[in-house]
């Protein structure tokens, strides 16, 4: 055999051990990561309280949903109000009750009508922590699923070789009359080349993810100048802060926010976690692949003094690398259509994953079967095992 | 050999290890923290000629009040309640009445109760696995 061709071999073997030996955990991840990109609209479509009355892109009645909160349910502790970047989707207020339980309760962002009640666990949870760590501790899920990345970039690599002058196969319509080997074969190499970009975007995100569980994790957010004034003491409880902290307070620390960073669409804030913690403003501004979180005001709760400012331009390449690691994983930067472009070439990834069965199954069934009507044991030499 | 066989035979310990880890991933989500989950089943009760339709849906807090809707086709005069949190009731026929029952805190297992004219019905209703009063 001449060097070329067992080059060549060597590169389909390392493709489809690849592909088989990882396809269970692979279509698992990839169909879940699919899912993963929807799955809010799905809750969104399970649960009405989670809907605006109507698509509101203006300024959230953030105040009147804070005292409506308080009303519904004084005894529960505030742990972050939430708008989500669809104008169609309600105000959510995260809470735990006195004894522990964890719930979202929704808000109607123009009028902060209280709207209802869902349960901590939802379909994003599921998606989210059944892709992101298989539900197992995140020290050993996230390396298991991250890892992936490495073997998935050597089959990226792998069947660019494999599939000979792929460059001119673009537009190489499937055969869907021929039988299934040949027409998922087709499919599988078409997907595969209209994919390959996304592939790689999800490989380098995955392969940050790696890293960053395994250390290099950017460093912190610069920290508020926090003597945060403890002039209701320092014992005081963080339930005790949110019992006396009122609608017009949250209002007027928004616009506190706004005054240090004119345009600031806020769309979280998170209240103090424990005595002498600032309440944190968190939004949307210029910088581009960052969360909300980059763009921060933090508070004295109590005096309503700014203790701190940063916003995503003036933040590391660390940062800002980390920062834009789940906008490009999830695709949700560009809102409907990025995320849909990203549920149809995640699908494609799932599809590769399982034409990629099918293709071998079928190739070991017909040379086991021809091996078995003339006899030839070795028909399917050359086929990984 | 069927080819779905095939591939799954050869996808070897990789494969079961695979298969395991994803089911686990499944079952582990079912039994997450147990704290956050306390549903009522919403839905209606079939009861004679008539039915208890319950309102309220997700999670339950103990303290709060669910929501029932009674009709049914003879009057009813009895109790109504979560449990032993039971109040009187008086429903005519054919006259969709609402009704809004305590949900008693600390208590592991909601069931509906319905007593009428020497009649009891007693429906599930959900299961609280969190401790209300302990924690």
């Amino acid at each position: 055999m001449s060097t070329k061709k067992a080059r060549d071999l060597l590169w389909f073997q390392l493709h489809s051990w690849i592909g088989l030996k990882l396809s269970v955990l692979l279509s698992f991840v990839l169909f879940t990561g699919t899912m993963a990109v929807f799955s809010h609209e799905l809750d969104w479509l399970l649960n009405p309280p989670m809907r605006a009355a109507e698509v509101f892109e203006g300024e959230v009645a953030w105040g009147t949903a804070y005292d409506e909160l308080r009303e519904h349910y004084p005894g529960a502790r505030l742990l972050t109000l939430t708008r989500h970047e669809d104008p169609w989707h309600a105000v959510q207020a995260l809470v735990e009750t006195p004894w522990g339980q964890l719930g979202r309760l929704w808000f109607d962002p123009e009028s902060g009508a209280y709207q209802g009640v869902t349960s901590w666990r939802n379909v994003q949870r599921f998606f989210r922590t059944t892709h992101r760590h298989l539900m197992l501790p995140t020290k050993i899920g996230i390396p298991i699923v991250a890892s992936l990345a490495f073997p998935l970039l050597l089959s990226l690599i792998a069947g660019l070789f494999v599939y000979k002058g792929f460059w001119h196969g673009f537009f190489r319509w499937p055969r869907f009359h021929r039988q299934t080997r040949i027409w998922a074969g087709d499919l599988h190499r078409l997907l595969g080349l209209w994919s390959s970009w996304f592939v790689l975007l999800i490989i380098v995100t995955s392969i940050w993810y790696f890293v960053e569980v395994l250390g290099g994790r950017a460093p912190r957010f610069p920290t508020p100048n926090m003597s945060v004034s403890s002039s209701e003491g320092g014992s005081v409880t963080r339930a005790k802060k949110n019992a006396v902290i009122s609608g017009d307070d949250l209002d007027a620390w928004i616009a506190e926010a706004r005054a240090v960073y004119p345009g600031l669409r806020v769309r979280r804030v998170n209240f103090p976690t424990e005595a002498g913690s600032p309440v944190t403003i968190m939004g949307d501004l210029d910088a581009v692949l960052v969360r909300p979180r980059a763009n921060t005001v933090s508070l004295d709760p109590a005096t309503g003094a700014v203790v701190g400012a940063y916003r995503g331009e003036e933040l590391g390449v660390h940062i800002r690398i980390s920062e834009a690691a789940d906008p490009l994983h999830f695709g949700y930067f560009g809102g409907l259509w990025t995320k849909s472009l990203w549920f149809l070439f995640g699908a494609a990834m799932t599809a590769l994953s399982v034409t990629g069965c099918v293709i071998y199954g079928k190739r070991v069934s017909q040379s086991l079967r021809r091996s078995g009507a003339s006899g030839n044991a070795s028909a399917s030499a050359g086929l990984p095992s | 050999m069927n080819a779905w066989r095939c591939w799954w035979r050869r996808t070897g310990v990789l494969g079961y290890l695979s298969l395991a880890l994803c089911s686990l991933a499944v079952i582990l989500f079912a039994l997450y923290n147990p704290q956050s989950e306390a549903w009522v089943a919403h839905g209606t009760r079939s009861m004679g000629a008539g039915s208890v339709e319950v309102h309220s849906r997700g999670p339950v807090w103990p303290g709060e009040l669910l929501t029932v809707r009674i009709n049914t086709g003879h009057p009813v005069s009895g109790r109504i309640g979560v449990n032993k949190l039971v109040q009187y009731v008086t429903v005519r026929a054919n006259t969709p009445t609402e009704l809004q029952l305590l949900l008693p805190p600390g208590e592991p297992e909601l069931r509906l109760l319905l007593e009428s004219e020497g009649e009891r019905a007693e429906w599930y209703l959900g299961r609280l696995l969190f401790d209300g009063e302990t924690r």
